[in-house]
């Protein structure tokens, strides 16, 4: 049985882009890039919104061995999640967009809480969740099963919100781990 | 500052004093380091709201460990319109952003704002934090007052302490990379 997990890289006051739609603060590590390899490499499947999907979909093209552009000199870390994305499913849920461009992908005009769990059930990898607006009919929903926040050191005021509104629940803790970065890490799981 | 928040950024529900999540970490450890740190205070600020609610339960709450010291070590309340304030050892203040500055050169313990959001609000905005202590609360209220309102100022903080409660709270001390 599979696990649906939110992983999010927030400020402390909780967002994930500012209102200009900068997130040049939540860049990892090293260290804290090879810590969310470990957290991804079970998962089969990511959930993108369109924003995340446009972010990611350049891991696509980023070579996994040695130098060379976007991103000049990837380092291992970054090779290990190119390596690692590229064997994973994504699911892209848009209005708007024709059509992906990316491999492994296919796109959906609508999210259904009730299949994504069933489908997360019958799974034996896990699936993955991002943008906070897709995240938000999940955790509404409540069938997100693990919650890992990253939090960067940092207060944006003003931006992209990391939970929704009117989402209630209580969670158990299940990690807390700080980085060489300032980054703290808090692991959630559903009750 | 130190604040009780819930994983989404409530300080407080929907209602004033709608502080019920603070249960889910309360216990020992978060009794210990909230007598710890009060230990090492020599002033506590407030905002009227926040004082009013805290004079009422604190001078009622004999026996309990904090008690003596919160209604002994001396207070400030900010506010412009509040005329008396009779909880022991409280100075009324009417400008915090001018007065603290000043306050915080004296003596030689900390000073600790709890609650106190629209105060807290002005002095981040004032850049007058040398510290954020929170503890997050392992649940989502959904609604309620964000402590980190919008419009704060972009900073950049360092992460000084992490600890884990056995509770599910997680203590998260942060300083302006400023200072």
């Amino acid at each position: 049985m599979g696990k649906l997990i939110y992983l999010i890289t927030t400020s402390l006051d909780g967002y994930v882009a500012d209102s200009n739609g900068n997130f040049d603060w939540t860049m990892p590590s090293e260290e804290t890039h090879a810590f969310v390899n470990d957290i991804v490499r079970d998962v089969g499947t990511y959930l993108f919104g369109r924003k995340m999907y446009e972010v990611m979909k350049v891991w696509d093209d980023i070579p996994t061995e040695g130098a060379g552009r976007p991103m000049d000199g990837p380092s291992e870390a970054m090779n290990d999640f190119a390596k690692i994305w590229r064997t994973q499913k994504k699911i892209v849920y848009s209005t708007t967009l024709p059509e992906v461009t990316i491999a492994n992908a296919t796109i959906e005009r609508s999210f259904d809480p009730n299949a994504i769990q069933k489908l997360v059930a019958e799974s034996d990898k896990d699936f993955g969740i991002g943008g906070p607006h897709l995240a938000a009919a999940a955790i509404k929903a409540d069938i997100v099963d693990e919650y890992h926040q990253f939090i960067a050191p940092v207060m944006i005021g003003d931006g992209n919100y990391w939970l929704p509104k009117d989402a209630t629940n209580k969670l158990k803790l299940v990690g807390v781990r700080k980085f060489e970065n300032g980054f703290a890490y808090l692991r959630y799981s559903k009750i | 500052m130190w604040n009780v928040i819930s994983l989404d950024g409530y300080f407080e529900g929907k209602q004033p004093w709608d502080l019920d999540f603070h249960q889910t970490v309360w216990g020992k450890e978060l009794e210990d380091y909230i007598i710890g740190q009060l230990a090492t205070a020599d002033m506590l600020v407030f905002g009227s709201k926040t004082y009013k609610g805290m004079a009422e339960y604190w001078t009622k709450a004999e026996g309990q460990p904090e008690a003596q010291p919160m209604n002994k070590i001396p207070k400030i309340v900010c506010s412009t319109s509040l005329e008396t304030a009779d909880w022991n050892n409280t100075t009324i203040v009417k400008d915090a952003i001018a007065e603290i500055p000043k306050l915080k050169q004296q003596g030689d313990g900390n000073m600790f704002v709890f609650g106190s959001g629209m105060l807290s609000e002005s002095l981040m905005k004032a850049d007058l934090f040398d510290e954020y202590r929170l503890c997050v609360a392992p649940v989502f209220l959904g609604n309620g007052r964000h402590l980190f309102s919008e419009g704060i100022p972009y900073q950049k903080l360092e992460l000084t302490q992490d600890r884990r409660l056995q509770t599910g709270g997680v203590i998260l001390m942060y300083a302006p990379a400023s200072k």
